[in-house]
């Protein structure tokens, strides 16, 4: 076995730690929702499943070359659209942790109840546990996601697998070049569509000025100063700014917090 | 493989596509004559490749170079060439980016967008003409179908999108199915080195036949199309969904073709024709509900499709020419609607359906084009889909009436859609509606509905195109 640059980290991960560090990581994208973490991660794991295949399967260097080289231009294209338009990550409500946790738990409970025993011709049962559970992570990441930028994560991941098929089960047939402008191409459109997210127009806050109570002078006519004062801070209570008002005037301060008010 | 005479004709044809792509970037200021121009353009060349006559591939040009029509290219192994089998779908392809050009002058709203409907054709017409490669190029298929998928991105995404759903639901299918047909093409390498054993022929038939069903993106696949018809401008879902359901078609039909085990020795009849089934259903249903006429066109089509699918469960001569019929009228019906929806989205700036009351009194033309494109695709009476229809549910009904009952009271639903779209488009409107239908929309409009009724009434003018479309697929 040759040992080339991108073989050499393959020798660390294609242990058992190694192996399960991987799937943790990949776990971990659909835990952690934040895509600077979900990104790298991503790209770590395409990196490390391709480095893991040239430590086992020895494909010819200029193989993994062009996945490194697909995973990496299709990272950074994901990574300065979200760099460049940061906002557009948080613009989609996504699921919360304890969803993607439950998704995650079922999909586990699921492959270990049905147990498919899907098995890759020329991958060991672990590397091909390992490549299912990416292209499953990447899955869910694209479905639990409404925002282009997770979705092109998911894709990054969810295209893994096809990378190390091509690359290890058809090996002369340049298919891992196509893969990789494939990838490049998705990396792309999902980058385009990041930075060609609008922003939604907040609505305009009208501020209203609070009206001013004069206090009159007392005719002979009038109520007393105490039922005057009862009368004006229920009316006052009718809304929160009266409320507020009601109580600085209790402390004896002056209210100055405005009224907002939808457009 | 036979060397080139002269100069190759697939070098004039890219040679086209690449002239026509830059000449429409480079003139996109004048959007609405570059549409034209390249409407022209296409719908020439379109009957140039039709009209091919492959036995005699040598042309003599008279500056005295030789054209040869079959010579191939061949770059890193893959080799692209022109034959029989493949003319027609490169003319469908050419014909079809005709139409989009021709309804994009309605609406020049994307200064890019002929640019980039060239270059999206030239893509589709490489899978196309792969004859060789290192692998099967059934194999490859799905790979360079996913990266045209992801260049379809930019036309579906323009600036007056208004979400982007259904660019990245379009993204899956190939996606999905991508690394099926891969794994599938190693067990088909292996198949001459054990030709007796079975199980080979099984897993890569099962693999086959499961990738080539995420691309046909039955329902639960089928979300990419209604919601890229809501967000995105109906024309660029007419161009994109058109040319990547005809390709894979093509594609269904080279792999049923050169692997007859994929529906022998595979459950495929079984799983077309139930999700086709459920995609035809699921789209009657999920249109009773649409509030969006252009999701509502969306799910019309969904249903057509289903209907296509199930058609494809009996892979043969006569499923074939059901299928090319039922597509021929499907472009049909889908054109005439989009000319409709781009005509009513410039002029009110919204396909909802709330924004659309009173429209149909002020556009008349194109509110009808809407109506009877979008029931067309649902096979409505006196619309271009219904021969279609009625032929698929008669087949269907002479192997077991219930799935054609079940598919026509599906289609009961899309018809309720419309007729609630009828019925706003068309009903008194409180606000005085300010919209005007501009003289070439009305005129673009009025082509449709005529070719539309023509079709409708005599749909065997269709007959000859389509026998010579099904010595593609057949």
């Amino acid at each position: 076995m040759t040992l080339t640059p991108f073989s050499a980290p393959g020798l660390l991960l294609a242990t058992g730690p190694g192996i399960l560090l991987l799937a943790l990581l990949a776990t971990s994208l659909v835990l952690i929702w934040d895509w600077r973490w979900a990104l790298p991660g991503a790209m770590l794991v395409s990196l490390g499943l391709s480095s893991i295949q040239a430590t086992l399967h020895g494909p010819a260097p200029l193989v993994t070359l062009s996945q490194w080289l697909a995973v990496i231009v299709a990272s950074v294209l994901l990574g300065l659209a979200g760099r460049f338009h940061p906002a557009a990550a948080r613009l989609h409500t996504n699921s919360n942790w304890l969803t993607r946790l439950i998704a995650l738990l079922f999909v586990l409970g699921a492959w270990w109840v049905i147990d498919p025993g899907v098995s890759l011709p020329l991958f060991t049962q672990v590397e091909t546990d390992l490549i299912l559970w990416t292209g499953l992570c990447g899955l869910l990441l694209i479905s639990l996601s409404a925002a282009p930028l997770h979705t092109g994560i998911g894709l990054l991941l969810l295209i893994t697998p096809l990378q190390a098929i091509a690359a290890i089960l058809l090996p002369g047939a340049g298919l891992t070049v196509v893969a990789g402008i494939a990838q490049i191409l998705v990396g792309l459109g999902c980058a385009y569509l990041t930075l060609t997210q609008q922003i939604p127009q907040r609505t305009q806050r009208l501020v209203a000025p609070l009206p001013t109570v004069t206090t009159q002078a007392p005719s002979p006519t009038a109520q007393s100063p105490s039922r005057v004062r009862r009368g004006l801070l229920r009316l006052r209570r009718q809304t929160p700014a009266g409320s507020m008002l009601a109580s600085a005037d209790d402390s004896g301060q002056e209210a100055h917090t405005p009224v907002e008010k939808n457009a | 493989m036979s060397q080139a005479a002269g100069l190759p004709y697939l070098v004039v044809l890219f040679g086209f596509y690449t002239i026509s792509a830059v000449a429409s970037y480079w003139l996109r200021a004048r959007g609405r004559w570059v549409a034209l121009g390249g409407a022209g353009a296409a719908l020439l060349a379109a009957l140039w490749v039709w009209s091919l006559d492959l036995s005699r591939p040598l042309w003599v040009l008279p500056t005295g170079w030789t054209v040869d029509l079959e010579a191939p290219i061949t770059f890193a192994g893959y080799t692209l060439q022109l034959q029989a089998h493949n003319a027609p779908v490169i003319a469908i392809y050419l014909l079809i980016a005709a139409l989009t050009l021709l309804i994009y002058t309605q609406r020049h709203a994307d200064a890019a967008f002929p640019a980039l409907v060239w270059l999206i054709v030239g893509g589709y017409t490489a899978p196309t003409l792969l004859t060789d490669a290192p692998v099967n190029p059934i194999i490859v298929t799905p790979l360079l179908l996913l990266m045209l998928t992801a260049l379809g991105v930019y036309v579906l995404h323009s600036k007056h999108s208004t979400g982007f759903t259904g660019p990245l639901r379009t993204l899956l299918p190939p996606v999905l199915a991508a690394p099926l047909f891969l794994l599938a093409g190693w067990w088909v390498d292996q198949i001459p080195l054990s030709p007796q054993d079975l199980t080979i022929t099984q897993n890569a038939g099962a693999l086959l036949t499961l990738g080539a069903l995420l691309l046909l993106a039955p329902f639960p696949l089928h979300a990419a199309w209604p919601a890229a018809s809501e967000e995105s401008p109906p024309v660029a879902v007419l161009f994109l969904s058109l040319l990547y359901q005809l390709s894979v078609l093509y594609l269904t039909a080279q792999l049923v073709n050169a692997f007859p085990f994929v529906y022998r020795q595979s459950d495929w009849s079984l799983w077309l024709s139930s999700l086709g089934l459920v995609t035809a259903v699921w789209g009657g249903i999920a249109a009773v509900g649409a509030i969006h006429a252009g999701r509502l066109w969306g799910y019309a089509a969904v249903h057509d499709w289903g209907l296509i699918v199930l058609a494809l469960a009996t892979p043969g001569v006569r499923s074939w020419r059901l299928v090319l019929f039922l597509f021929a009228l499907r472009t049909v019906s889908m054109t005439t609607a989009a000319v409709g929806l781009s005509a009513l989205l410039r002029q009110t700036d919204t396909l909802d359906m709330n924004g659309l009351r009173g429209v149909g009194l002020r556009m008349p033309w194109s509110s009808a084009a809407v109506l009877l494109g979008g029931l067309g695709l649902v096979g409505f009476p006196l619309t271009a889909g219904f021969a279609g229809h009625w032929a698929a549910l008669q087949a269907l009904a002479v192997v077991d009436w219930r799935p054609a009952m079940t598919i026509s009271v599906a289609s009961v639903g899309a018809m309720l859609g419309y007729v609630r779209l009828a019925r706003l488009m068309f009903g008194a409107h409180d606000s005085r509606v300010l919209t005007q239908e501009s003289a070439l929309s009305a005129g673009v409009a009025v082509g449709a509905l005529i070719i539309t009724l023509v079709i409708a009434t005599t749909p065997q003018l269709l007959s000859d195109l389509i026998t010579r479309a099904l010595a593609a697929f057949s």
